[in-house]
Formats: structure tokens, sequence, C-alpha cells
């Protein structure tokens, strides 16, 4: 990254103003438009539109199951060949590239059957059976591999089996069940095209394949067993993983086929449980996870017995979607749509979703997710059109296909979806057939903040204190969400005095600005200025880097000092090794 | 073909040009409709550019620059785009090349290998025609409480690509001072068709080494950094470069860093290496030009005979021995050809022979056939390649080696001598009808081909 501070501009008297927009009429070159103060000195720090930034739930997500050859997916993926003619400022002589330099969260897709798979088991405990349990051999590998590598890990577990050809929710809740229902506990499913439902209490069966046909069940998510034993096992995983520290987000709420929360039956074979039930989940997911962002499906047709269809014709259904998912906003949820580029009204991301989310266009971040499988692409024996190229005609037309509705929706994330051949399937078609939107995504599409303008004292006194203004830019198309409650009191701006031989802050000279809020920062909205009073003491006399950063409250231990930058910033301006940015050397004495 | 040329700054442009339409930013066309307060000019360094492959890689030879775009209050948040297409795809998503300049930029340059990858490879221009193509800058601003008009600039360049120089011949020919005429051709060598070279008389002087190649001259230089000095026996890598200014098509000019150096009159052998790319002279004075001269050795070992010494040169010969030929007692000549690359290296292409087989260094004379020469023959340790003196099997017979088992392509070591060589043999494969006698390395290599 380039790191440098730019030409100072020595004027005089600053206006004092917190958190306030820069006028159209202050004109000039200054972010306040008047004069500085005698003893100041304005530092204007130049935007880097090109550096790649690893920052909060920012960036491609990089999505991979429970394999059982981890050593083979890390190294797969850190030698992984892609297309460098598509990027004209690639020099490299490498023909492969590390993907976790493009994204730094690992989304591990699996069921809840994956990670309890017995009652009070989870594959996350220390001391369990690996051999019995081969999918906690694989969850330990990715903790690891991940730690030693920087990267966060995400969560989504579904627990519908009927698109899985595995038992998404564990047999002990069936068992229970029956225990409680005894015959009255199972429904049925029929799968012969007809989809004829006979209702039961806790759960319906169905079966899958047809050499032989498989038995499986799904829970019904308004059954109070089921909901009771989500809880309890939500809760673990909360226990284990609302951390962010190692975890990034959680995506919920793994019901309805795909675990995208549609085509959901209920016992009652309608719609009668559906808000409910809605409620019921997604307070269990935001009471459990505290720290850590939980992330839910938005769509026309969520928690709906419908799987397709015209918003047109389902208006009802479309609106308690609208009243649902701005209740879950409330709580706390980040928003995610996983069939972008997927044009139809009946089936994929279109008007209804459209406006949806644009009434929440940098309240909430939104995650993206393509629906179009690039390896099922293709003609059928009479020429007609399968899967995307009903509505692409390659790969790369999929790719810009999605990218660009998912920039219709500003998301913060999109995905690398995993496929076992690491030859071909999304992430490969990404790098390869696309490799150009994926530093675009990186360098135009994730928020990139930086303070363009800072007003600080030259000389400061111990035990004086100065007021020092500062202007903040957001030059992506997405918003770093601290509005979310996860993130608000996570992370804060904040100077401080760094000993230019260590990098480390003197003392307790660290000043936040908790009016600050990085949420505001917008491209639409263009600068916001704030000012924050600053007081050295017990500062040695002489030279010290005054230096600007976005403090990670919840990464190392504030509380004794040790505070962690939690966001690269977009700047060309010149950082320390932990990533603070030097604004200006100033005097300090006694 | 004519040299190519760069021209920079013989031309320097200010342009400003209406906007193509083909993004959201230009859907106006601003140059003409509210350029009353716009500020951004854009320059190009030229107008015409020829590429030229020998222009180094990291070399900018295209740069455009541009200015400061009017000033809008703070609320907006200026960014530079840069763009570069052919003019006739007008920007299009799909075929243009766009930059995200930092802040603080205001120059975008372009090497000749950018340069011609794109208007090769990414665009499908043919490097027979000159072709023109676009750059733009946009600047456009975000943020703000009304819509900012971006202010757009465009220059059109005409590029001249080169044709790459390919590292392979047609015809390969020797010319210069030293070769005494104007040019004479060489050949393909027999062992390698990439390799041509030859063994003759030149004059002190320079050699220019000329290759044909699809209809079109060009010569056969040192690399980049390496020079055409005379140096003995060493392989210098080479590159292709074009002719000398003032060529034509018909009659190529030897250019001055295409000159090989041959100090003073005498043989000379000059090995060009087009898969390797390399070029070989050896000197007059280079011992690597002595064929190989053998010990005297005496028909069927008989020290009372006069002495033999066979000289491997180019009009040396070897005969095939043993089953090969029937047992004959007069052999077969093989008809070798000396090696221009090496002379010390012989190579047989004829009829295929099998079976047990060594070679006579010499053929039938006065009183003596072929089972009285001194041979080349494995060496006597190899397993079965000779009988067994003095061993018999189980029913009282002599014990024979089958021969020495052959790997086909692969060179094996041989020994010359009489005595016991002349009952030991290789087991030569069928279909067996190239085999190269390497005396340098005294090896043998049998080779279907």
């Amino acid at each position: 990254m380039y790191r440098r501070i730019l030409y100072l501009l020595a004027l005089s008297t600053a206006l004092a103003s917190c958190g306030e927009k820069t006028g159209p009429d202050d004109g000039g070159g200054s972010p306040w438009g008047s004069n500085i103060p005698e003893g100041y000195e304005e530092v204007s720090i130049l935007y880097d539109a090109n550096a790649i930034l690893q920052n909060p739930l920012s960036g491609w997500v990089i999505y991979v199951p429970l394999i059982e050859n981890v050593e083979e997916f890390w190294e797969k993926y850190e030698n992984f060949p892609y297309n460098k003619a598509l990027d004209p400022s690639d020099v490299s002589t490498e023909s492969t590239v590390n993907v976790f330099d493009y994204g730094h969260v690992l989304y591990l897709r699996g069921s809840w059957t994956d990670f309890n798979p017995e009652e009070n088991v989870y594959i996350w405990q220390d001391g369990i059976d690996e051999n019995k349990y081969p999918l906690a051999r694989s969850l330990r590998l990715f903790e690891e591999g991940a730690a030693q590598r920087g990267l966060k890990l995400a969560f989504t577990l579904k627990c519908d089996s009927r698109d899985a050809n595995a038992q998404c929710t564990p047999d002990f809740v069936k068992d229970k069940m029956v225990a409680e229902y005894g015959s009255n506990a199972n429904g049925t499913l029929t799968s012969d095209g007809t989809n004829i439902h006979t209702p039961g209490k806790g759960y319906f069966t169905f079966t899958l394949g047809t050499n032989p046909p498989k038995p499986y069940w799904s829970p019904y998510p308004d059954d109070p067993v089921f909901q009771e034993e989500y809880a309890k096992f939500i809760n673990a995983l909360a226990a284990e993983y609302d951390d962010p520290e190692k975890t990034e987000f959680i995506s919920g709420l793994g019901m309805g086929l795909w675990g995208e929360y549609h085509a959901c039956i209920y016992s009652t074979d309608d719609e009668t449980p559906r808000e409910a039930v809605f409620e019921k989940v997604t307070d269990i997911y935001s009471q459990a996870f505290k720290k850590v962002p939980v992330v839910t499906n938005y769509h026309k047709f969520v928690g709906s017995t419908m799987r397709d269809g015209s918003a047109d014709a389902y208006p009802e259904i479309c609106e308690l979607s609208k009243k649902m998912l701005t209740s879950a906003i409330n709580k706390g949820f980040c928003m995610r749509h996983d069939a972008f580029g997927m044009k139809s009204g009946n089936f994929g991301y279109a008007g209804w979703e459209k406006n949806f989310i644009a009434d929440f266009k940098y309240k909430v971040p939104v995650l993206g997710e393509g629906g179009w499988i690039v390896t099922q692409g293709g003609y059928d024996e009479e020429g007609n059109p399968k899967n995307y190229k009903t509505e692409y005609s390659d790969a790369r037309a999929l790719r810009q296909g999605e990218y660009d509705a998912m920039a219709s929706a500003y998301v913060n994330m999109m995905d690398l979806r995993y496929d076992e051949s690491y030859v071909r399937g999304e992430t490969w078609s990404w790098f390869n057939d696309a490799y150009d939107l994926v530093l675009q995504f990186l360098r135009k599409g994730c928020y990139r903040v930086y303070p363009d303008k800072v007003i600080v004292p030259v000389k400061l006194q111990n035990g004086k204190e100065y007021t020092v203004k500062h202007r903040w830019r957001n030059r992506g198309e997405a918003y770093f969400p601290t509005n979310i409650p996860q993130y608000k009191a996570r992370f804060k701006v904040a100077f401080a005095l760094l000993n230019t031989s260590t990098g480390e802050i003197v003392g307790d000279n660290i000043f936040f600005d908790e009016k600050a809020d990085p949420s505001a920062w917008t491209l639409d909205g263009g600068p916001v200025e704030y000012s924050v009073d600053i007081a050295p003491k017990g500062v040695a006399a002489g030279y010290y880097d005054l230096c600007v950063g976005i403090v990670d409250m919840f990464a190392g231990d504030p509380k004794s000092g040790d505070y962690r930058i939690g966001v690269q910033l977009g700047t060309q301006g010149e950082t320390t090794g932990t990533g603070w940015l030097k604004v200006k050397k100033v005097a300090v004495t006694d | 073909m004519k040299k190519t040329l760069i021209y920079i700054g013989a031309a320097v442009l200010a342009i400003s040009l209406p906007a193509a339409c083909s993004d959201d930013y230009d859907k106006y066309d601003n140059s003409y409709i509210l350029d009353n307060d716009e500020t951004m000019t854009l320059t190009a360094s030229t107008d015409y550019i020829e590429l030229n492959e020998l222009t180094p890689s990291e070399e900018a030879v295209l740069t455009f620059t541009w200015t400061d775009a009017r000033q809008m209050p703070e609320e907006y948040t200026l960014s530079y785009i840069t763009e570069i297409d052919l003019q006739s795809n007008d920007f299009n998503s799909s075929s243009k090349v766009r930059f995200e300049e930092n802040e603080g930029v205001y120059s975008r340059s372009f090497t000749t290998e950018q340069l011609q990858n794109w208007i090769t490879d990414k665009w499908g221009q043919s490097v027979n025609f000159e072709t023109v193509i676009s750059f733009r800058v946009i600047a456009k601003w975000d943020g703000g409480t009304k819509y900012a008009m971006p202010e757009v600039r465009t220059a059109d360049i005409t590029i001249r690509p080169y044709k790459p120089l390919v590292f392979d011949a047609d015809k390969v020919f020797l010319e210069g001072v030293t070769t005494g005429t104007s040019y004479q051709q060489i050949g393909k060598t027999v062992e390698n068709e990439y390799i041509y070279a030859e063994y003759d008389d030149f004059n002190a002087g320079y050699l220019g080494i000329r290759v044909q190649y699809d209809e079109a001259y060009q010569y056969i230089a040192p690399e980049e950094g390496y020079t055409g000095k005379f140096q003995d026996g060493t392989a210098v890598p080479a590159r292709m470069v074009e002719p000398a200014e003032g060529s034509t098509e018909t009659n190529p000019v030897l250019p001055e860093i295409a000159k090989w150096e041959f100090p003073k009159a005498g043989k000379y052998r000059v090995v060009v290496d087009l898969e390797e790319k390399e070029v070989t002279i050896y000197g007059p004075d280079n011992d690597f030009n002595e064929p190989f001269v053998s010990v005297p050795w005496y028909p069927q070992d008989d020290t009372s005979a006069d002495a033999v010494t066979t000289t491997m040169d180019e009009n040396a010969d070897l005969w095939l021995r043993g089953a090969c030929v029937g047992w004959s007692s007069d052999g077969r000549a093989m008809n070798l050809v000396q090696s221009l690359v090496d002379p010390k290296i012989f190579i047989y292409s004829g009829n295929a022979f099998n079976g047990r087989t060594d070679f006579a260094l010499s053929g039938p004379f006065g009183n003596y056939n072929i089972n009285h020469m001194c041979v080349i023959a494995p060496p006597l340790d190899t397993p079965d390649c000779r009988d067994e003196d003095n061993k018999t099997d189980v029913d009282g017979n002599g014990i024979k080696g089958n021969g020495a088992v052959v790997t086909m392509g692969t060179p094996m070591d041989f020994e010359i001598g009489g005595g016991d060589y002349r009952s030991a043999y290789w087991a030569v494969p069928s279909g067996t009808n190239y085999v190269i006698f390497n005396f340098r390395d005294m090896t043998v290599t049998f080779m279907s081909k």
C-alpha cells in the first residue's frame, strides 16, 4: 500500500463543528473553508484507489463445506490460477494468486446435524472423538488454518433436508418429537411432483433420489420441540463463536429450501405460523449473538410456503415479508440475498427485492450470493438453453450480471462459492472469467474510508487541551456498517501519540472521538467533519507521531491499554506497522 | 520490412474532443453543452506511434497527461478514471481497459508490450495494419446536492503494431565480409532439424546470419546484454532482429547489432541452434575442430603386421558387423555423415538393421576381412554383451551372450579394441535406422526415426 502524507497548508483559525457535512458553499481547499488557528496545520491525505483493503464485513466471502481434505483446500486456494490479462496493472510473473489476499472470511456451510450430530455433542468441543465425528477434524483444521492466515470464520446451518440429500436436523430432535407426540408426530410429503403434504405435528418425511429412494425428514418450523432444540443449538453455537476475534458473521435462519427461508412447510399446512416463527427464530439469533453480526435472507417470500411467483400476484405475502424483514433489521440483522444475477421476477432478484433494499440503503449491510451455477449452464438436446444460459451468453456475462445486480444493492460482501474440482465452478470462474470484477469490487464496491483532511496542532504541551479537526470520506460504494448493534461499540475513531521509534502509544495518550460515526460516511454523502479534544499527559518532551485510526474495541485488551486498529484506510498516507495512519510529527513539551 | 520507429514528443497535442457515449458518465455530450466552466485538458505524447519489439518492456512509449478538472465544492468527491480502447469499440464495457487513478495522479503511461498485447490479443487487430485507439480521462464527482456533470476528454492515437520476430527459419544464410560472397545458404544438420551449421573457410571481418521466415528477412543477433565479439566455442544467447534501415523486401541490410566478429581468416564452424536460441562459433585455433584419431591397432592383433591408424574425419566410415549383416566377413559400410555441429560426431541414417551388432573401424583391406578389424563395441563388462569363453551350458554348448541391452534414444558407452571386443555386441532392436556415434563422449545412440 502506498503511504504518503501530502502537502501541508498553513492557514489560520478553525471552525469548531462536530459530525457536520461539508456544505456546498464552503468552497476553497480547506475543509472548513476558512482559516487555520495559529500553531495548527491542515494536513491533506491522498486517497488510494487501488490498494486491496481487508475490512470488517467487507470483501469476498470464501465458501467451503466441511471437507475431508482441508490441507488440499489451503494449497489449492493459495496457488489459484487466474487470468492476469484481465488486470492491466498486473505485472506479476506468477500464474497463480492467493485467494486469501482477496477475501478474509471463510464461510463454512453445513447443516445443524453436521455441527450437532448428537444431543449435547458439538463438533467444536475440545477432546471430541474425531474418528467418530470426522467433521470435527475438518472444523478444527479450518479453525487452525484460518487463525494462522488471519482469516475469520462465518457459518450457515441448514435444517431443512429437502434440497440436501442429507439429514440436516439431528435425529435426536425427531426422537424427542416422537416422544412428545407419539404417532401424531409424523407428517408426509410426497415427492412425485405433486408435493402433497399430509400434516403431522413435529416433522414431515419424504424421499430423495430414485435408486433407491432415500428417506429423510424435516422439522416443521412452528413446532415447539424444534424451536426449543434449535434455540439450544444456536445458543451453544454463540457460546463458542460469538467472538469477533474468530467469527465474521452468522448467516441464518437455516429453514426452507436451500436454507433461504422460502417454500416452508408448516404443521398447519398454511402460512398461519409464518410471522410468529420468524419473530421467534430471529429473536433466538439476535439474542444469542451480541458481538458478531447475524444475517438473514431478504426476498418477497420470506418464511412463506411460496417458492416461485410474481410479487404482483401475491401482494399480501410480499407485504408481510417487508414487515418481517424490517423487524429483523430493527433487531440488528444484516441482509443477504442468494439469487443475485437471476433476473426472473418469479424466482430471482427482481423488482420487489430491489425496491425493498433500496429503502435500506446505507442503513443495513447487504451480503450477496449469486444464484446461477456456472457449471450447470448449457443446452438440452433440442438446443434450448439451460440454467444460466437462459439469461446470459457465457460465464463472463453471468459474472457481470451478478456483479451489476449486487452493485445495485450496494453489497458489502460478494461470494466465492466452492467447487471440489478447484478448476471449475464459481471461484474459478470469478478469477478466470472476471478477475477484473474481483478487483473492481474490492477497489470500488467495498467501503474505503479515510480522513482526507486533518487540522492538528504542531506543538503540544502536557496538560493543555487542543482541538483536532478531522474530515472523513468513503470512496467505496458500500458503507461501513457501524450502525448495526454488534458494531456500535466496537469501532471507534481515535487519535493517539505514538513513539516514533517503537510505534507504540505513549502512555494512555489515545483520544477517542465518540461522535465520529463511520456509518455516516458514504460516497453519496460527501465528507463528514468532526472535532475532538486531545490533551497530552505524562509525555516526555520530544517528537511524536500524531496518528489517527479506527480502533477495534473488541480486539486486544483496551482496558489495559492494548488497542488494535480494526480498519484499513484507503489512503496513500504512511501508516505504522500496527495500522495507525501518521498525520503529523508533533513536538510535545512539558 | 521497414524499421519501426517510435515518435515520441514530436507531436504534443492538446486534445479536447467530444466524448463517446457508452457509459453512465458520458451519456451527456458535455464538451459541447457545458464546456464553459470545464477546465480539464488532456495531452498525448504523440498522435502516431510505431511499436518496436526491441523497446524494453518497462519503458513507457505513450503517455497521457491531464490537468485539474473544475473546482467543485468539497461536498463532492472527485475521481479520475482513465480508459483505453480500440476507437471503433467506443469504450464498450467488454473491450475497454479501465484504471481508477489514485488521487494526485495526473498521467497514465503505456508500454509497447501493453499496447501490442491489447491490439493483437484483446482487440484482435492485425499486426499488418495501423490501428486507431482512443484514450479518455473522466473526471467524475460523487456526492453533493446536485448532479455534477463529469468532464470527459478523449484522444485518438494511431498505432502501428510490430510484427513479432519469431525465432524460426525457413532458410538460413551467412553473409558479410567473412564469406567473400554476398551470401550463402547453409543447411539443417542431419541430426537436428532446428540446428543449422557450416564449417568452412572464412575471411577476417564480420558475419551476418540472415534468416528467411514467412517470406520476410530477419537477422540473428546476440541477445540483449551479449555481444557479437568473437567468443571461441561459447554458446551466445541470440534473438531475432529486423534488417537495418534502408532494407527492401528483397535486399535486407545487415544491422550493426547483428554482426558476429571473425578476428582472422581461417576455418570456422558456425552453429545456429533455433531451439535453444544460441549461436556458437568455433575459430581456426580451436581444437574442437580436430578430428578423432584412434590409437594404432593391428588387424587380427598381429603386431608383426603394419599398424593401422584410423582417422575419423569427414571421409571416415564404420562397418556393420555381426548378425545384423548375417555374419558377413565383408560387413557393410554405413556411409556415415560427419556432423557439422561437432566433428567428433558421426551419424548413420539408412536401412534398418537389428540383432547382435558391433562396428568395425575399417573395412576389409589386403589379406584381412571384417573379422580381423578393430571394433567399436560395448564395454566388456556389460552384461550379455559377449560370448562366455570356456563356459558351457548343461548340454555342453558354449554360452553365447545375446548382446548388450540397448535403450533406444539413450547414449550408451562404447570402447574400441580388437581381441575380445570382436566378440562383444549390442542387441540392436529391430527398426533401428538411425545411429549417432559420439567420439567426444565415446557414446553411441541407437534410434528409430
